[in-house]
C-alpha cells in the first residue's frame, strides 16, 4: 500500500433523485490501495453497479467523501471526471458494451483514439501493435478484422477486457467479467487481467458472484459488510 | 476525426433510418430549391418575355396598357399610329430597327398579329434568343398565316391548314369567311406570350379590312375576293397599333424617346420595355410573396421532420452514447457527436435534394417551357439558394441540439448499465 490510496470513500451516501426510491448506499469507508486487486462480491440489488456508477464518475450527486485516482469526485466536474474515466480508467461491463459497428480492432483501439493521454501510455511502438499485443493475449487476434456481431458471446467479452486494458489504466473496473466465458477462457481472461495490473501497479476492483475466484485476490468485500443500507435486492 | 468516422460509421450502421431522413430532407430541399427555381423561373420568363429591344412606341395613354397589348397581346389599343409617323422614326437615324405590330383581329380567341418580316429576323426574348421556325416558312403572302406554338399545338394545327380568322377578339362576331388565311409555319416554343398567337403580314391585315365601310363589314356582293387582292400589286398599309424599336446605340435611346413622346405629327408615347416590365412585375407581388411563403412553410415543415426523425432514432442510440461515456467522451464532444450526425444527414440530404432537382430539370425543361410557357434555368445556385442552404443547415444544426442534449441526459440517467 501507498499513502496516496486510488480509491478513497468516507461516509459516502447515495439516493437516487426520483425521492421515492430509499438510499441505496451507505459506506462508512473504503480504501483500495494503489495496486490492490479486490474482490467485489454482493447479492443482485446490493448496490454493487451504482457503487461502480460512482467511482467511475458516471454517477453523482452523492454525499460524503469520494477520491479517485487523486481527484476529489465531490469538488470536480462531470466533464473532468469523464475525462479522468476515460485516460485512467478501464472499464470491463457486464453486458459487454460493444460498438456494434465497428470492428474487433477499431472497438480495442477506440479509448485510445478518444484520449491522447491513453494513447501515449501504450507499451507498443502503435496502437495497431497494442491492439495486436492485448488480442493476441487474449486468444482473439485473428478476429481483429471482424465486425463484433460475429464474435461470440466469450469472444465479446474478451473483446471487452482487451478495450479496457488498453492504455494501461490506473484503475480497472470489471463487472461480472467473467459470467459468459468457459473454464478455459476464464482462466485466461483472469491471467491476462492480473498480469497487466501487475505490469502497471493498476488497482483492480472485480466484481463477480464466483466466490472461487476469490483467492486470486489481495482482499475479497462484501457489499453487505460495507453498505450500511437496509435496501433490499432489486432496489439498486 | 474519429468523431467524424464515429458519426458516418454509426449513420451506415443504422442504414434504413439514415436512408429515410436523407431522403426527408432531400424531399424538402429539392421542394425548397423548386419553389424559388420556379419563383425565379417565373419571374425571368416575365422579364426576359422581351429583350434587345430599346423602346416600344404605341399611340399616347397608359404606359402599362401599350406594354399588355403590345407584348401580352391583353386589352386594346386606343389609338392607332399612322404609317407616316412609323415610316419617320424608321428611318430615323438613330433607329437600327423596328418591328411592326398591328392588332385588332383573333383567331379562336387567339389574338392575330400582322407584322413584318423584321419580326423573325429581330425579335429576341430571354436574352439573345432569336424566333426558330419549327415548319414551314415565315409569312410574307398576304394570306399567310404562321402560328405560335401553343397556338398548333391546342388547335392542332399544322402547315396547310386553312384559318378564318375573327372580327376583334371576340369569336361570336363577324368571321373573315371570305378571305380564308393558309398556315405557312408554326413556331417552337419559346415559353412567352409569342406561343399563344398567330402571326400575319401587314398587308394581309389591311387585305381583311379592305372592304370595310367606316368600321363595318361589306353588305353582301360587296366584299372583295382574295384573288381580286392578289391581282393588286401593292396593299398600302395606312395605321399600325404598335411598333417595337431598337436604337443603334444605348445612349441615343433616352434621346429618341423624349423626341417621340414629343412628336408634333400625332400624340405618341414611347417605353422602355425593361422598366415598364418591372413594373408590372411589382404590381404582381402578390404571387412572389405567396411562393416565398411557400417556400417558407416547406423550410418549416422540413425542418420539423428532421428534428422527429432525429428524435425517433434517439433511442437506437441510447446504448452507443453510454458506451461512448463510460469511454470518457466528455459532454462537449458527445454533442458534438450527435451535431455532426445531423449535419452529415443535412449535408447528404442537402446533396440528392439539389442533386434530384438538376437532373429533373435537364429532363423536363423543355417540357416546361412547351406545356406552361415556364422556363426554369439550369444553372448553379443562387446567391439566396446558398442562403437557404445555409439556413437550412444552421437551423438543423441547433435543432439538433435538441435530440443532442437529449441524448447526453439520457447517457447519464442510463449510467453504465443501459439496458435496451
Amino acid at each position: 500500500m501507498t499513502s496516496t490510496p486510488t480509491l478513497l470513500a468516507t461516509e459516502l451516501r447515495f439516493q437516487y433523485a426520483t425521492g421515492t426510491r430509499p438510499r441505496v448506499l451507505d459506506i462508512a469507508r473504503m480504501e483500495v490501495g494503489t495496486g490492490e486487486r479486490i474482490f467485489l462480491q454482493g447479492a443482485s440489488g446490493s448496490g454493487k453497479t451504482t457503487l461502480l456508477g460512482l467511482i467511475s464518475g458516471v454517477l453523482a450527486g452523492f454525499e460524503g467523501q469520494l477520491e479517485v485516482l487523486g481527484e476529489n469526485f465531490a469538488e470536480i466536474s462531470a466533464a473532468r471526471r469523464d475525462v479522468l474515466r476515460g485516460e485512467r480508467m478501464g472499464y470491463i461491463f457486464q453486458m459487454f458494451n460493444l460498438i456494434p459497428y465497428l470492428t474487433v480492432e477499431e472497438n480495442i483501439a477506440l479509448p485510445c483514439r478518444l484520449h491522447a493521454h491513453r494513447r501515449e501510455r501504450i507499451t507498443e511502438p502503435t496502437v495497431a501493435a497494442e491492439v495486436r499485443r492485448l488480442a493476441t493475449e487474449l486468444s482473439i487476434a485473428p478476429l481483429l478484422g471482424k465486425s463484433v456481431t460475429q464474435l461470440s458471446v466469450g469472444q465479446q467479452q474478451r473483446v471487452a477486457a482487451a478495450r479496457a486494458l488498453i492504455g494501461r489504466p490506473a484503475l480497472i473496473i470489471a463487472d461480472e467479467p467473467t459470467s459468459a466465458l468457459d473454464f478455459e477462457q476464464r482462466e485466461k481472461f483472469i491471467e491476462l487481467l492480473m498480469k497487466e495490473c501487475e505490469r502497471e501497479k493498476a488497482a483492480l476492483l472485480f466484481v463477480s458472484h464466483d466466490p472461487t475466484l476469490a483467492k486470486l485476490f489481495d482482499r475479497r468485500l462484501h457489499m453487505q459488510d460495507i453498505n450500511r443500507t437496509d435496501a433490499s435486492p432489486g432496489t439498486a | 476525426m474519429i468523431l467524424l468516422r464515429l458519426a458516418a460509421r454509426s449513420l451506415r450502421n443504422r442504414v434504413l433510418t439514415t436512408s429515410l431522413t436523407v431522403f426527408s430532407i432531400a424531399l424538402s430541399v429539392f421542394l425548397i430549391l423548386g419553389v424559388e427555381r420556379v419563383r425565379r423561373g417565373t419571374e425571368d420568363s416575365f422579364a426576359n418575355t422581351l429583350s434587345q429591344t430599346d423602346l416600344i412606341v404605341g399611340a399616347r395613354g397608359a404606359e402599362l396598357q401599350l406594354l399588355l397589348y403590345t407584348v401580352f397581346h391583353m386589352g386594346e389599343a386606343t389609338n392607332n399610329i399612322d404609317w407616316k409617323s412609323y415610316s419617320k422614326f424608321r428611318d430615323h437615324p438613330a433607329t437600327a430597327w423596328t418591328i411592326p405590330i398591328s392588332l385588332g383581329d383573333s383567331f379562336a380567341g387567339y389574338r392575330v398579329v400582322a407584322t413584318d418580316g423584321n419580326f423573325y429576323e429581330h425579335y429576341r426574348f430571354r436574352g439573345d434568343q432569336a424566333l426558330t421556325l419549327g415548319s414551314g416558312r415565315a409569312a410574307s403572302d398576304v394570306f399567310d398565316v404562321v402560328l405560335g406554338s401553343e397556338v398548333a399545338r391546342k388547335l392542332k394545327l399544322s402547315v396547310d391548314a386553312p384559318v378564318v380568322i375573327s372580327h376583334g377578339m371576340s369569336t361570336s362576331l363577324y368571321h373573315h369567311q371570305d378571305k380564308p388565311f393558309h398556315v405557312v409555319g408554326t413556331l417552337k416554343p419559346t415559353g412567352t406570350p409569342i406561343d399563344r398567337a398567330l402571326y400575319i403580314t401587314l398587308e394581309g391585315m389591311e387585305a381583311l379590312h379592305m372592304d370595310w365601310k367606316n368600321g363595318a363589314p361589306p353588305l353582301p356582293g360587296m366584299s372583295v375576293r382574295p384573288d381580286e387582292i392578289r391581282k393588286k400589286n401593292v396593299i398600302k398599309v395606312g395605321q399600325i397599333t404598335s411598333f417595337l424599336l431598337r436604337t443603334k446605340n444605348r445612349i441615343a435611346t433616352l434621346r429618341l424617346q423624349r423626341e417621340i413622346n414629343f412628336f408634333e405629327g400625332e400624340p405618341l408615347m414611347s417605353i422602355i420595355p425593361g422598366v415598364a416590365l418591372s413594373r408590372l412585375w411589382d404590381t404582381l407581388s402578390v404571387a412572389d410573396i405567396a411562393l416565398r411563403a411557400v417556400s417558407g412553410c416547406v423550410a418549416l415543415v422540413s425542418l420539423l421532420g428532421m428534428l422527429i426523425v432525429l428524435y425517433a432514432s434517439l433511442n437506437e442510440r441510447r446504448r452507443e452514447m453510454a458506451i461512448l461515456r463510460a469511454l470518457g467522451l466528455q459532454p462537449a464532444r458527445l454533442l458534438f457527436l450527435m451535431l455532426m450526425e445531423s449535419g452529415l444527414l443535412v449535408l447528404l440530404g442537402m446533396m440528392l435534394g439539389a442533386g434530384s432537382l438538376y437532373g429533373l430539370l435537364f429532363v423536363l425543361q423543355p417540357w416546361l417551357v412547351e406545356r406552361f410557357g415556364l422556363f426554369v434555368p439550369i444553372q448553379g445556385l443562387s446567391l439566396a439558394e446558398w442562403g437557404y442552404l445555409g439556413v437550412l443547415l444552421l437551423a438543423s444544426l441547433l435543432l439538433g441540439c435538441i435530440p443532442a442534449v437529449a441524448a447526453y441526459r439520457r447517457s447519464l440517467s442510463d449510467g453504465l448499465s443501459v439496458r435496451v
